[in-house]
């Protein structure tokens, strides 16, 4: 939470408040500001009672968050009923080796969200530039000899750039199976090259003294390789056009939940700023504006009940993100973050129902303005799924601001001089909107 | 001390409040007394500053409440008209917030909301949620909202609307005990009987404008005692008007088709002869009643027409 800020007074002449209620609000001296402190805490906490007193909304509000976390954690297990990514084969090699990398590829858990089809590199191309696969992965030829010589070998992945989940699964997966034929390699590498030149002396079977110390062979390679990690010799490369920060997490951690996480927090100030008109409907709004404290503390008291709210349902999902493998030291700024966009977010959709007239105007208002924030700003489908122009527009809305940087901050990489861009751009947004929204109440809002 | 002087609020074209004055004195209860409209919740916003008045001063304890709100706000308690409480808070919840809302804390602050609890006869129920309490008990607790603070001057708008009669006196009781601490109080009623019964000093406003200010018996000397004689029935009024200017010293206050109001001055000695000369006029008698001096004969004297109608 930003600190108060000071008030301006009114130009209009309704509004003829004296210099003195500004000195009131600003806190003459020590016990004043004190007395301010104690108020806004009251305020918040009897918000928050209220709040707890409305269980349903509460469950909504921290049910979603959890609900989307099962459903990704079924999704990452491989479940029926989940989306799979339609991958291009070509296979230039065409050897045993090559084989197993096709097998691989289309049983086991791969097949559980892989569709592989075989095809030319052409007939790939075309089907890639048509939008029709989501990735392309290319076996070049002396694949084979690369692996039995325990040469470098390449492996090349093209993703289609207008589906960003899909390849990304598939990248992920293919990451995996390329680990599972490096040790393939390590194991059975020299064995394989002995095995593939033949029996010594031209004919055509192995000696028994050849097969056992081909056996004692590959024993020690697996003994060897059992407490050793080498560095992959296979390289997966995916050509991007832009460069990506290196994916050790899974896409659920650091795309799904975050913007789930979001979707959440826009509910939560939605539903949140209805307790405005609440309490000016049931009077409590006019009976506020009469105690000797500014209103401004009454309605900062809003906000950081709302605030306490997010970061109740921030650490949901961060709890379901740590539980998908991202490190815990991430997870102290992602809830700053959150928490701190949960307020801004709050202060926003204040803002939006004190301009309506009517309480149903102000729930209009406030729906038509969150479905598109939503959908634009990345909080329902994220950004890696979005048409390329829809996501230059989402991230300045505010939601995408702070979802964005969300999802630096949990894979590890935030760019500090976006993330203080975004911090300074919320923070403006807030106050100007949490002002007008103080201007209002004390105005035409609570006596209309 | 209440004062206000010469106070004028307008709603665009509509002037709710015109040009009025007066002043409530501490250890007094003043009364506001009118029709629905009249303007007395008008004046209670403007006094407790959420309304800015169009033109006139408002003080509380010589604080100006538009220029020094702060500190006329520290004196004062409001109990505004509606209810004005959160449902699912309890009785405890309210008094603590509003007191923590002037500035209260600590033991001072719990000793006070023990306290009014108590006052407003709620212990039992300090810490059930305000959606299980009776209307009565809201109202209570509504009025208690309004002086956890201690306040010096003490706005009740309309403080019994829609309460049964035992509630009623007991919340009248509160108001007297709060007096009885040197505590200020402006009562808004449309209720003739709380206001006889209650305050000590009475204005009477009609469409924003005070009618008569005063003492009930200054008041009730403005009627020069006169008694009311209420005739129901059928009639022709400018016949009924034409007999009854015959009679010696009686006043017609109305003449309408099926209601005659009369006053007079020892009207029970004129009955006979005001029944009399209806009943030649060619009018039909069904009912008759007298009233002695009230808040409701001046005001129907002052207004020709009934308080509630
Ligand atoms: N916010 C407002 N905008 C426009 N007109 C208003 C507003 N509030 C009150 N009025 C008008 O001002 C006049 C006085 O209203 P007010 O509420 O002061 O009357 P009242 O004496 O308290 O009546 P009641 O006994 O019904 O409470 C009425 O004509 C009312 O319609
Ligand atoms: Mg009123």
């Amino acid at each position: 939470m930003q600190g108060p800020p000071p008030f301006k007074r009114g130009r209009s002449a309704e509004r003829k408040k004296g210099p003195r209620e500004r000195e009131a609000w600003r806190g003459a001296g020590a016990p004043a500001i004190q007395k301010k402190m104690r108020y806004l805490w009251t305020s918040a906490l009897k918000d928050t009672k209220r709040r707890l007193a409305d269980p349903a909304a509460l469950a909504v509000w921290i049910g979603l968050p959890l609900f989307v976390g099962t459903l990704l954690s079924v999704i990452s297990s491989g479940g029926g009923g989940v989306p799979k990514a339609h991958v291009l084969l070509v296979d230039q090699d065409d050897t045993p080796a090559s084989r197993l990398v096709v097998t691989a590829s289309t049983s086991g858990r791969m097949a559980d969200y892989l569709i592989v089809e075989r095809v030319t590199e052409a007939d790939g191309r075309r089907k890639m530039d048509a939008g029709e696969a989501s990735a392309m992965l290319v076996l070049p030829k002396g694949f084979q000899r690369a692996i039995l010589d325990e040469q470098p070998a390449e492996l090349v992945l093209t993703t289609n750039p207008s589906q960003r989940i899909l390849p990304q699964i598939v990248e992920e997966g293919l990451d995996m199976l390329v680990e599972a034929v490096f040790y393939a390699q390590q194991i059975l590498g020299e064995p394989l090259r002995r095995i593939a030149q033949g029996p010594e002396g031209g004919g055509s079977v192995f000696s028994s003294e050849t097969i056992a110390s081909l056996s004692v062979d590959i024993n020690n390679r697996v003994a060897r390789l059992q407490n050793v990690v080498f560095p992959p010799v296979i390289g997966l490369r995916t050509p991007s056009p832009e460069a990506r920060t290196p994916q050790t997490i899974g896409v659920m951690a650091t795309v799904m939940t975050p913007t789930m996480l979001f979707m959440s927090l826009l509910f939560i100030a939605q539903g949140s700023a209805r307790d405005i008109w609440q309490e000016k409907i049931q009077g409590t709004l006019r009976r506020s504006l009469a105690v000797p404290s500014h209103i401004g503390w009454f309605l900062a008291g809003k906000v950081l009940a709302g605030a306490a709210l997010a970061a109740v349902v921030t650490l949901v999902g961060l709890v379901i993100v740590r539980f998908l493998g991202v490190p815990l030291l991430r997870l102290p700024g992602a809830f700053v973050w959150c928490t701190f966009n949960g307020a801004a977010l709050l202060c926003l959709f204040n803002f939006f129902d004190t301009l309506a007239a009517t309480e149903t105007g102000a729930r209009m208002l406030s729906t038509i303005i969150v479905f598109p924030m939503m959908f634009m700003g990345g909080s329902f489908f994220p950004f890696e799924a979005m048409p390329p122009w829809m996501q230059a527009i989402g991230r300045w809305t505010p939601n995408g601001l702070g979802g964005q940087q969300l999802k630096a901050l949990l894979r590890g990489a935030p760019d500090y001089g976006e993330l203080a861009v975004a911090t300074l751009v919320i923070i403006g947004l807030s106050a100007v909107t949490f002002l007008i929204t103080v201007r209002r109440v004390r105005g035409a809002f609570a006596t209309s | 001390m209440i004062e206000v002087q010469d106070l004028r609020k307008q709603y665009g074209d509509l002037v709710a409040v015109d040009g009025v004055s007066f002043t409530a004195a501490p250890g007094c209860i003043f009364g506001l007394l009118g029709p629905n409209g009249a303007g007395k919740s008008t004046i209670i916003n403007c006094l407790s500053g959420l309304l800015p008045p169009t033109s006139g001063r408002v003080r509380v304890l010589g604080h100006d409440v538009v220029a020094q709100p702060m500190e006329a706000r520290r004196e004062l308690g409001v109990v505004p008209q509606e209810l004005a409480l959160y449902e699912d808070l309890s009785a405890r919840d309210h008094l603590a917030y509003r007191g923590a809302a002037y500035g209260m804390s600590g033991s001072d602050l719990k000793t006070r909301v023990d306290e009014v609890l108590g006052i407003i006869g709620l212990q039992d129920r300090a810490r059930e949620p305000v959606k299980r309490f009776s209307g009565g008990m809201k109202r209570r607790l509504n009025f208690g909202c309004g002086i956890v603070h201690r306040p010096k001057a003490l706005l009740l708008d309309e403080p019994t609307v829609g309460v049964d009669p035992q509630s009623r006196v007991r919340l009248l009781d509160l108001v007297r005990e709060q007096v009885a601490g040197g505590t200020c109080v402006l009562y808004t009623t449309h209720y003739m009987e709380e206001a006889q019964e209650l305050c000590d000093r009475i204005a009477i406003m009609d469409h924003g404008k005070v009618l008569a200010i005063g003492t009930l018996n200054e008041l009730r000397a403005m009627l020069e005692e006169h008694d009311l004689v209420r005739v129901r029935g059928r009639f022709d009024p400018t016949r009924v008007r034409q007999a009854l200017a015959s009679l010696d010293r009686i006043d017609v206050v109305s003449a309408e088709p099926d209601l005659v109001v009369v006053a007079a001055q020892e009207a029970s000695r004129k009955v006979s002869a005001i029944l009399a000369a209806l009943t030649q006029s060619g009018g039909e008698i069904q009912e008759t009643s007298l009233s002695q001096p009230s808040l409701e004969s001046l005001f129907i004297k002052l207004t020709g027409r009934q308080l509630r109608e």
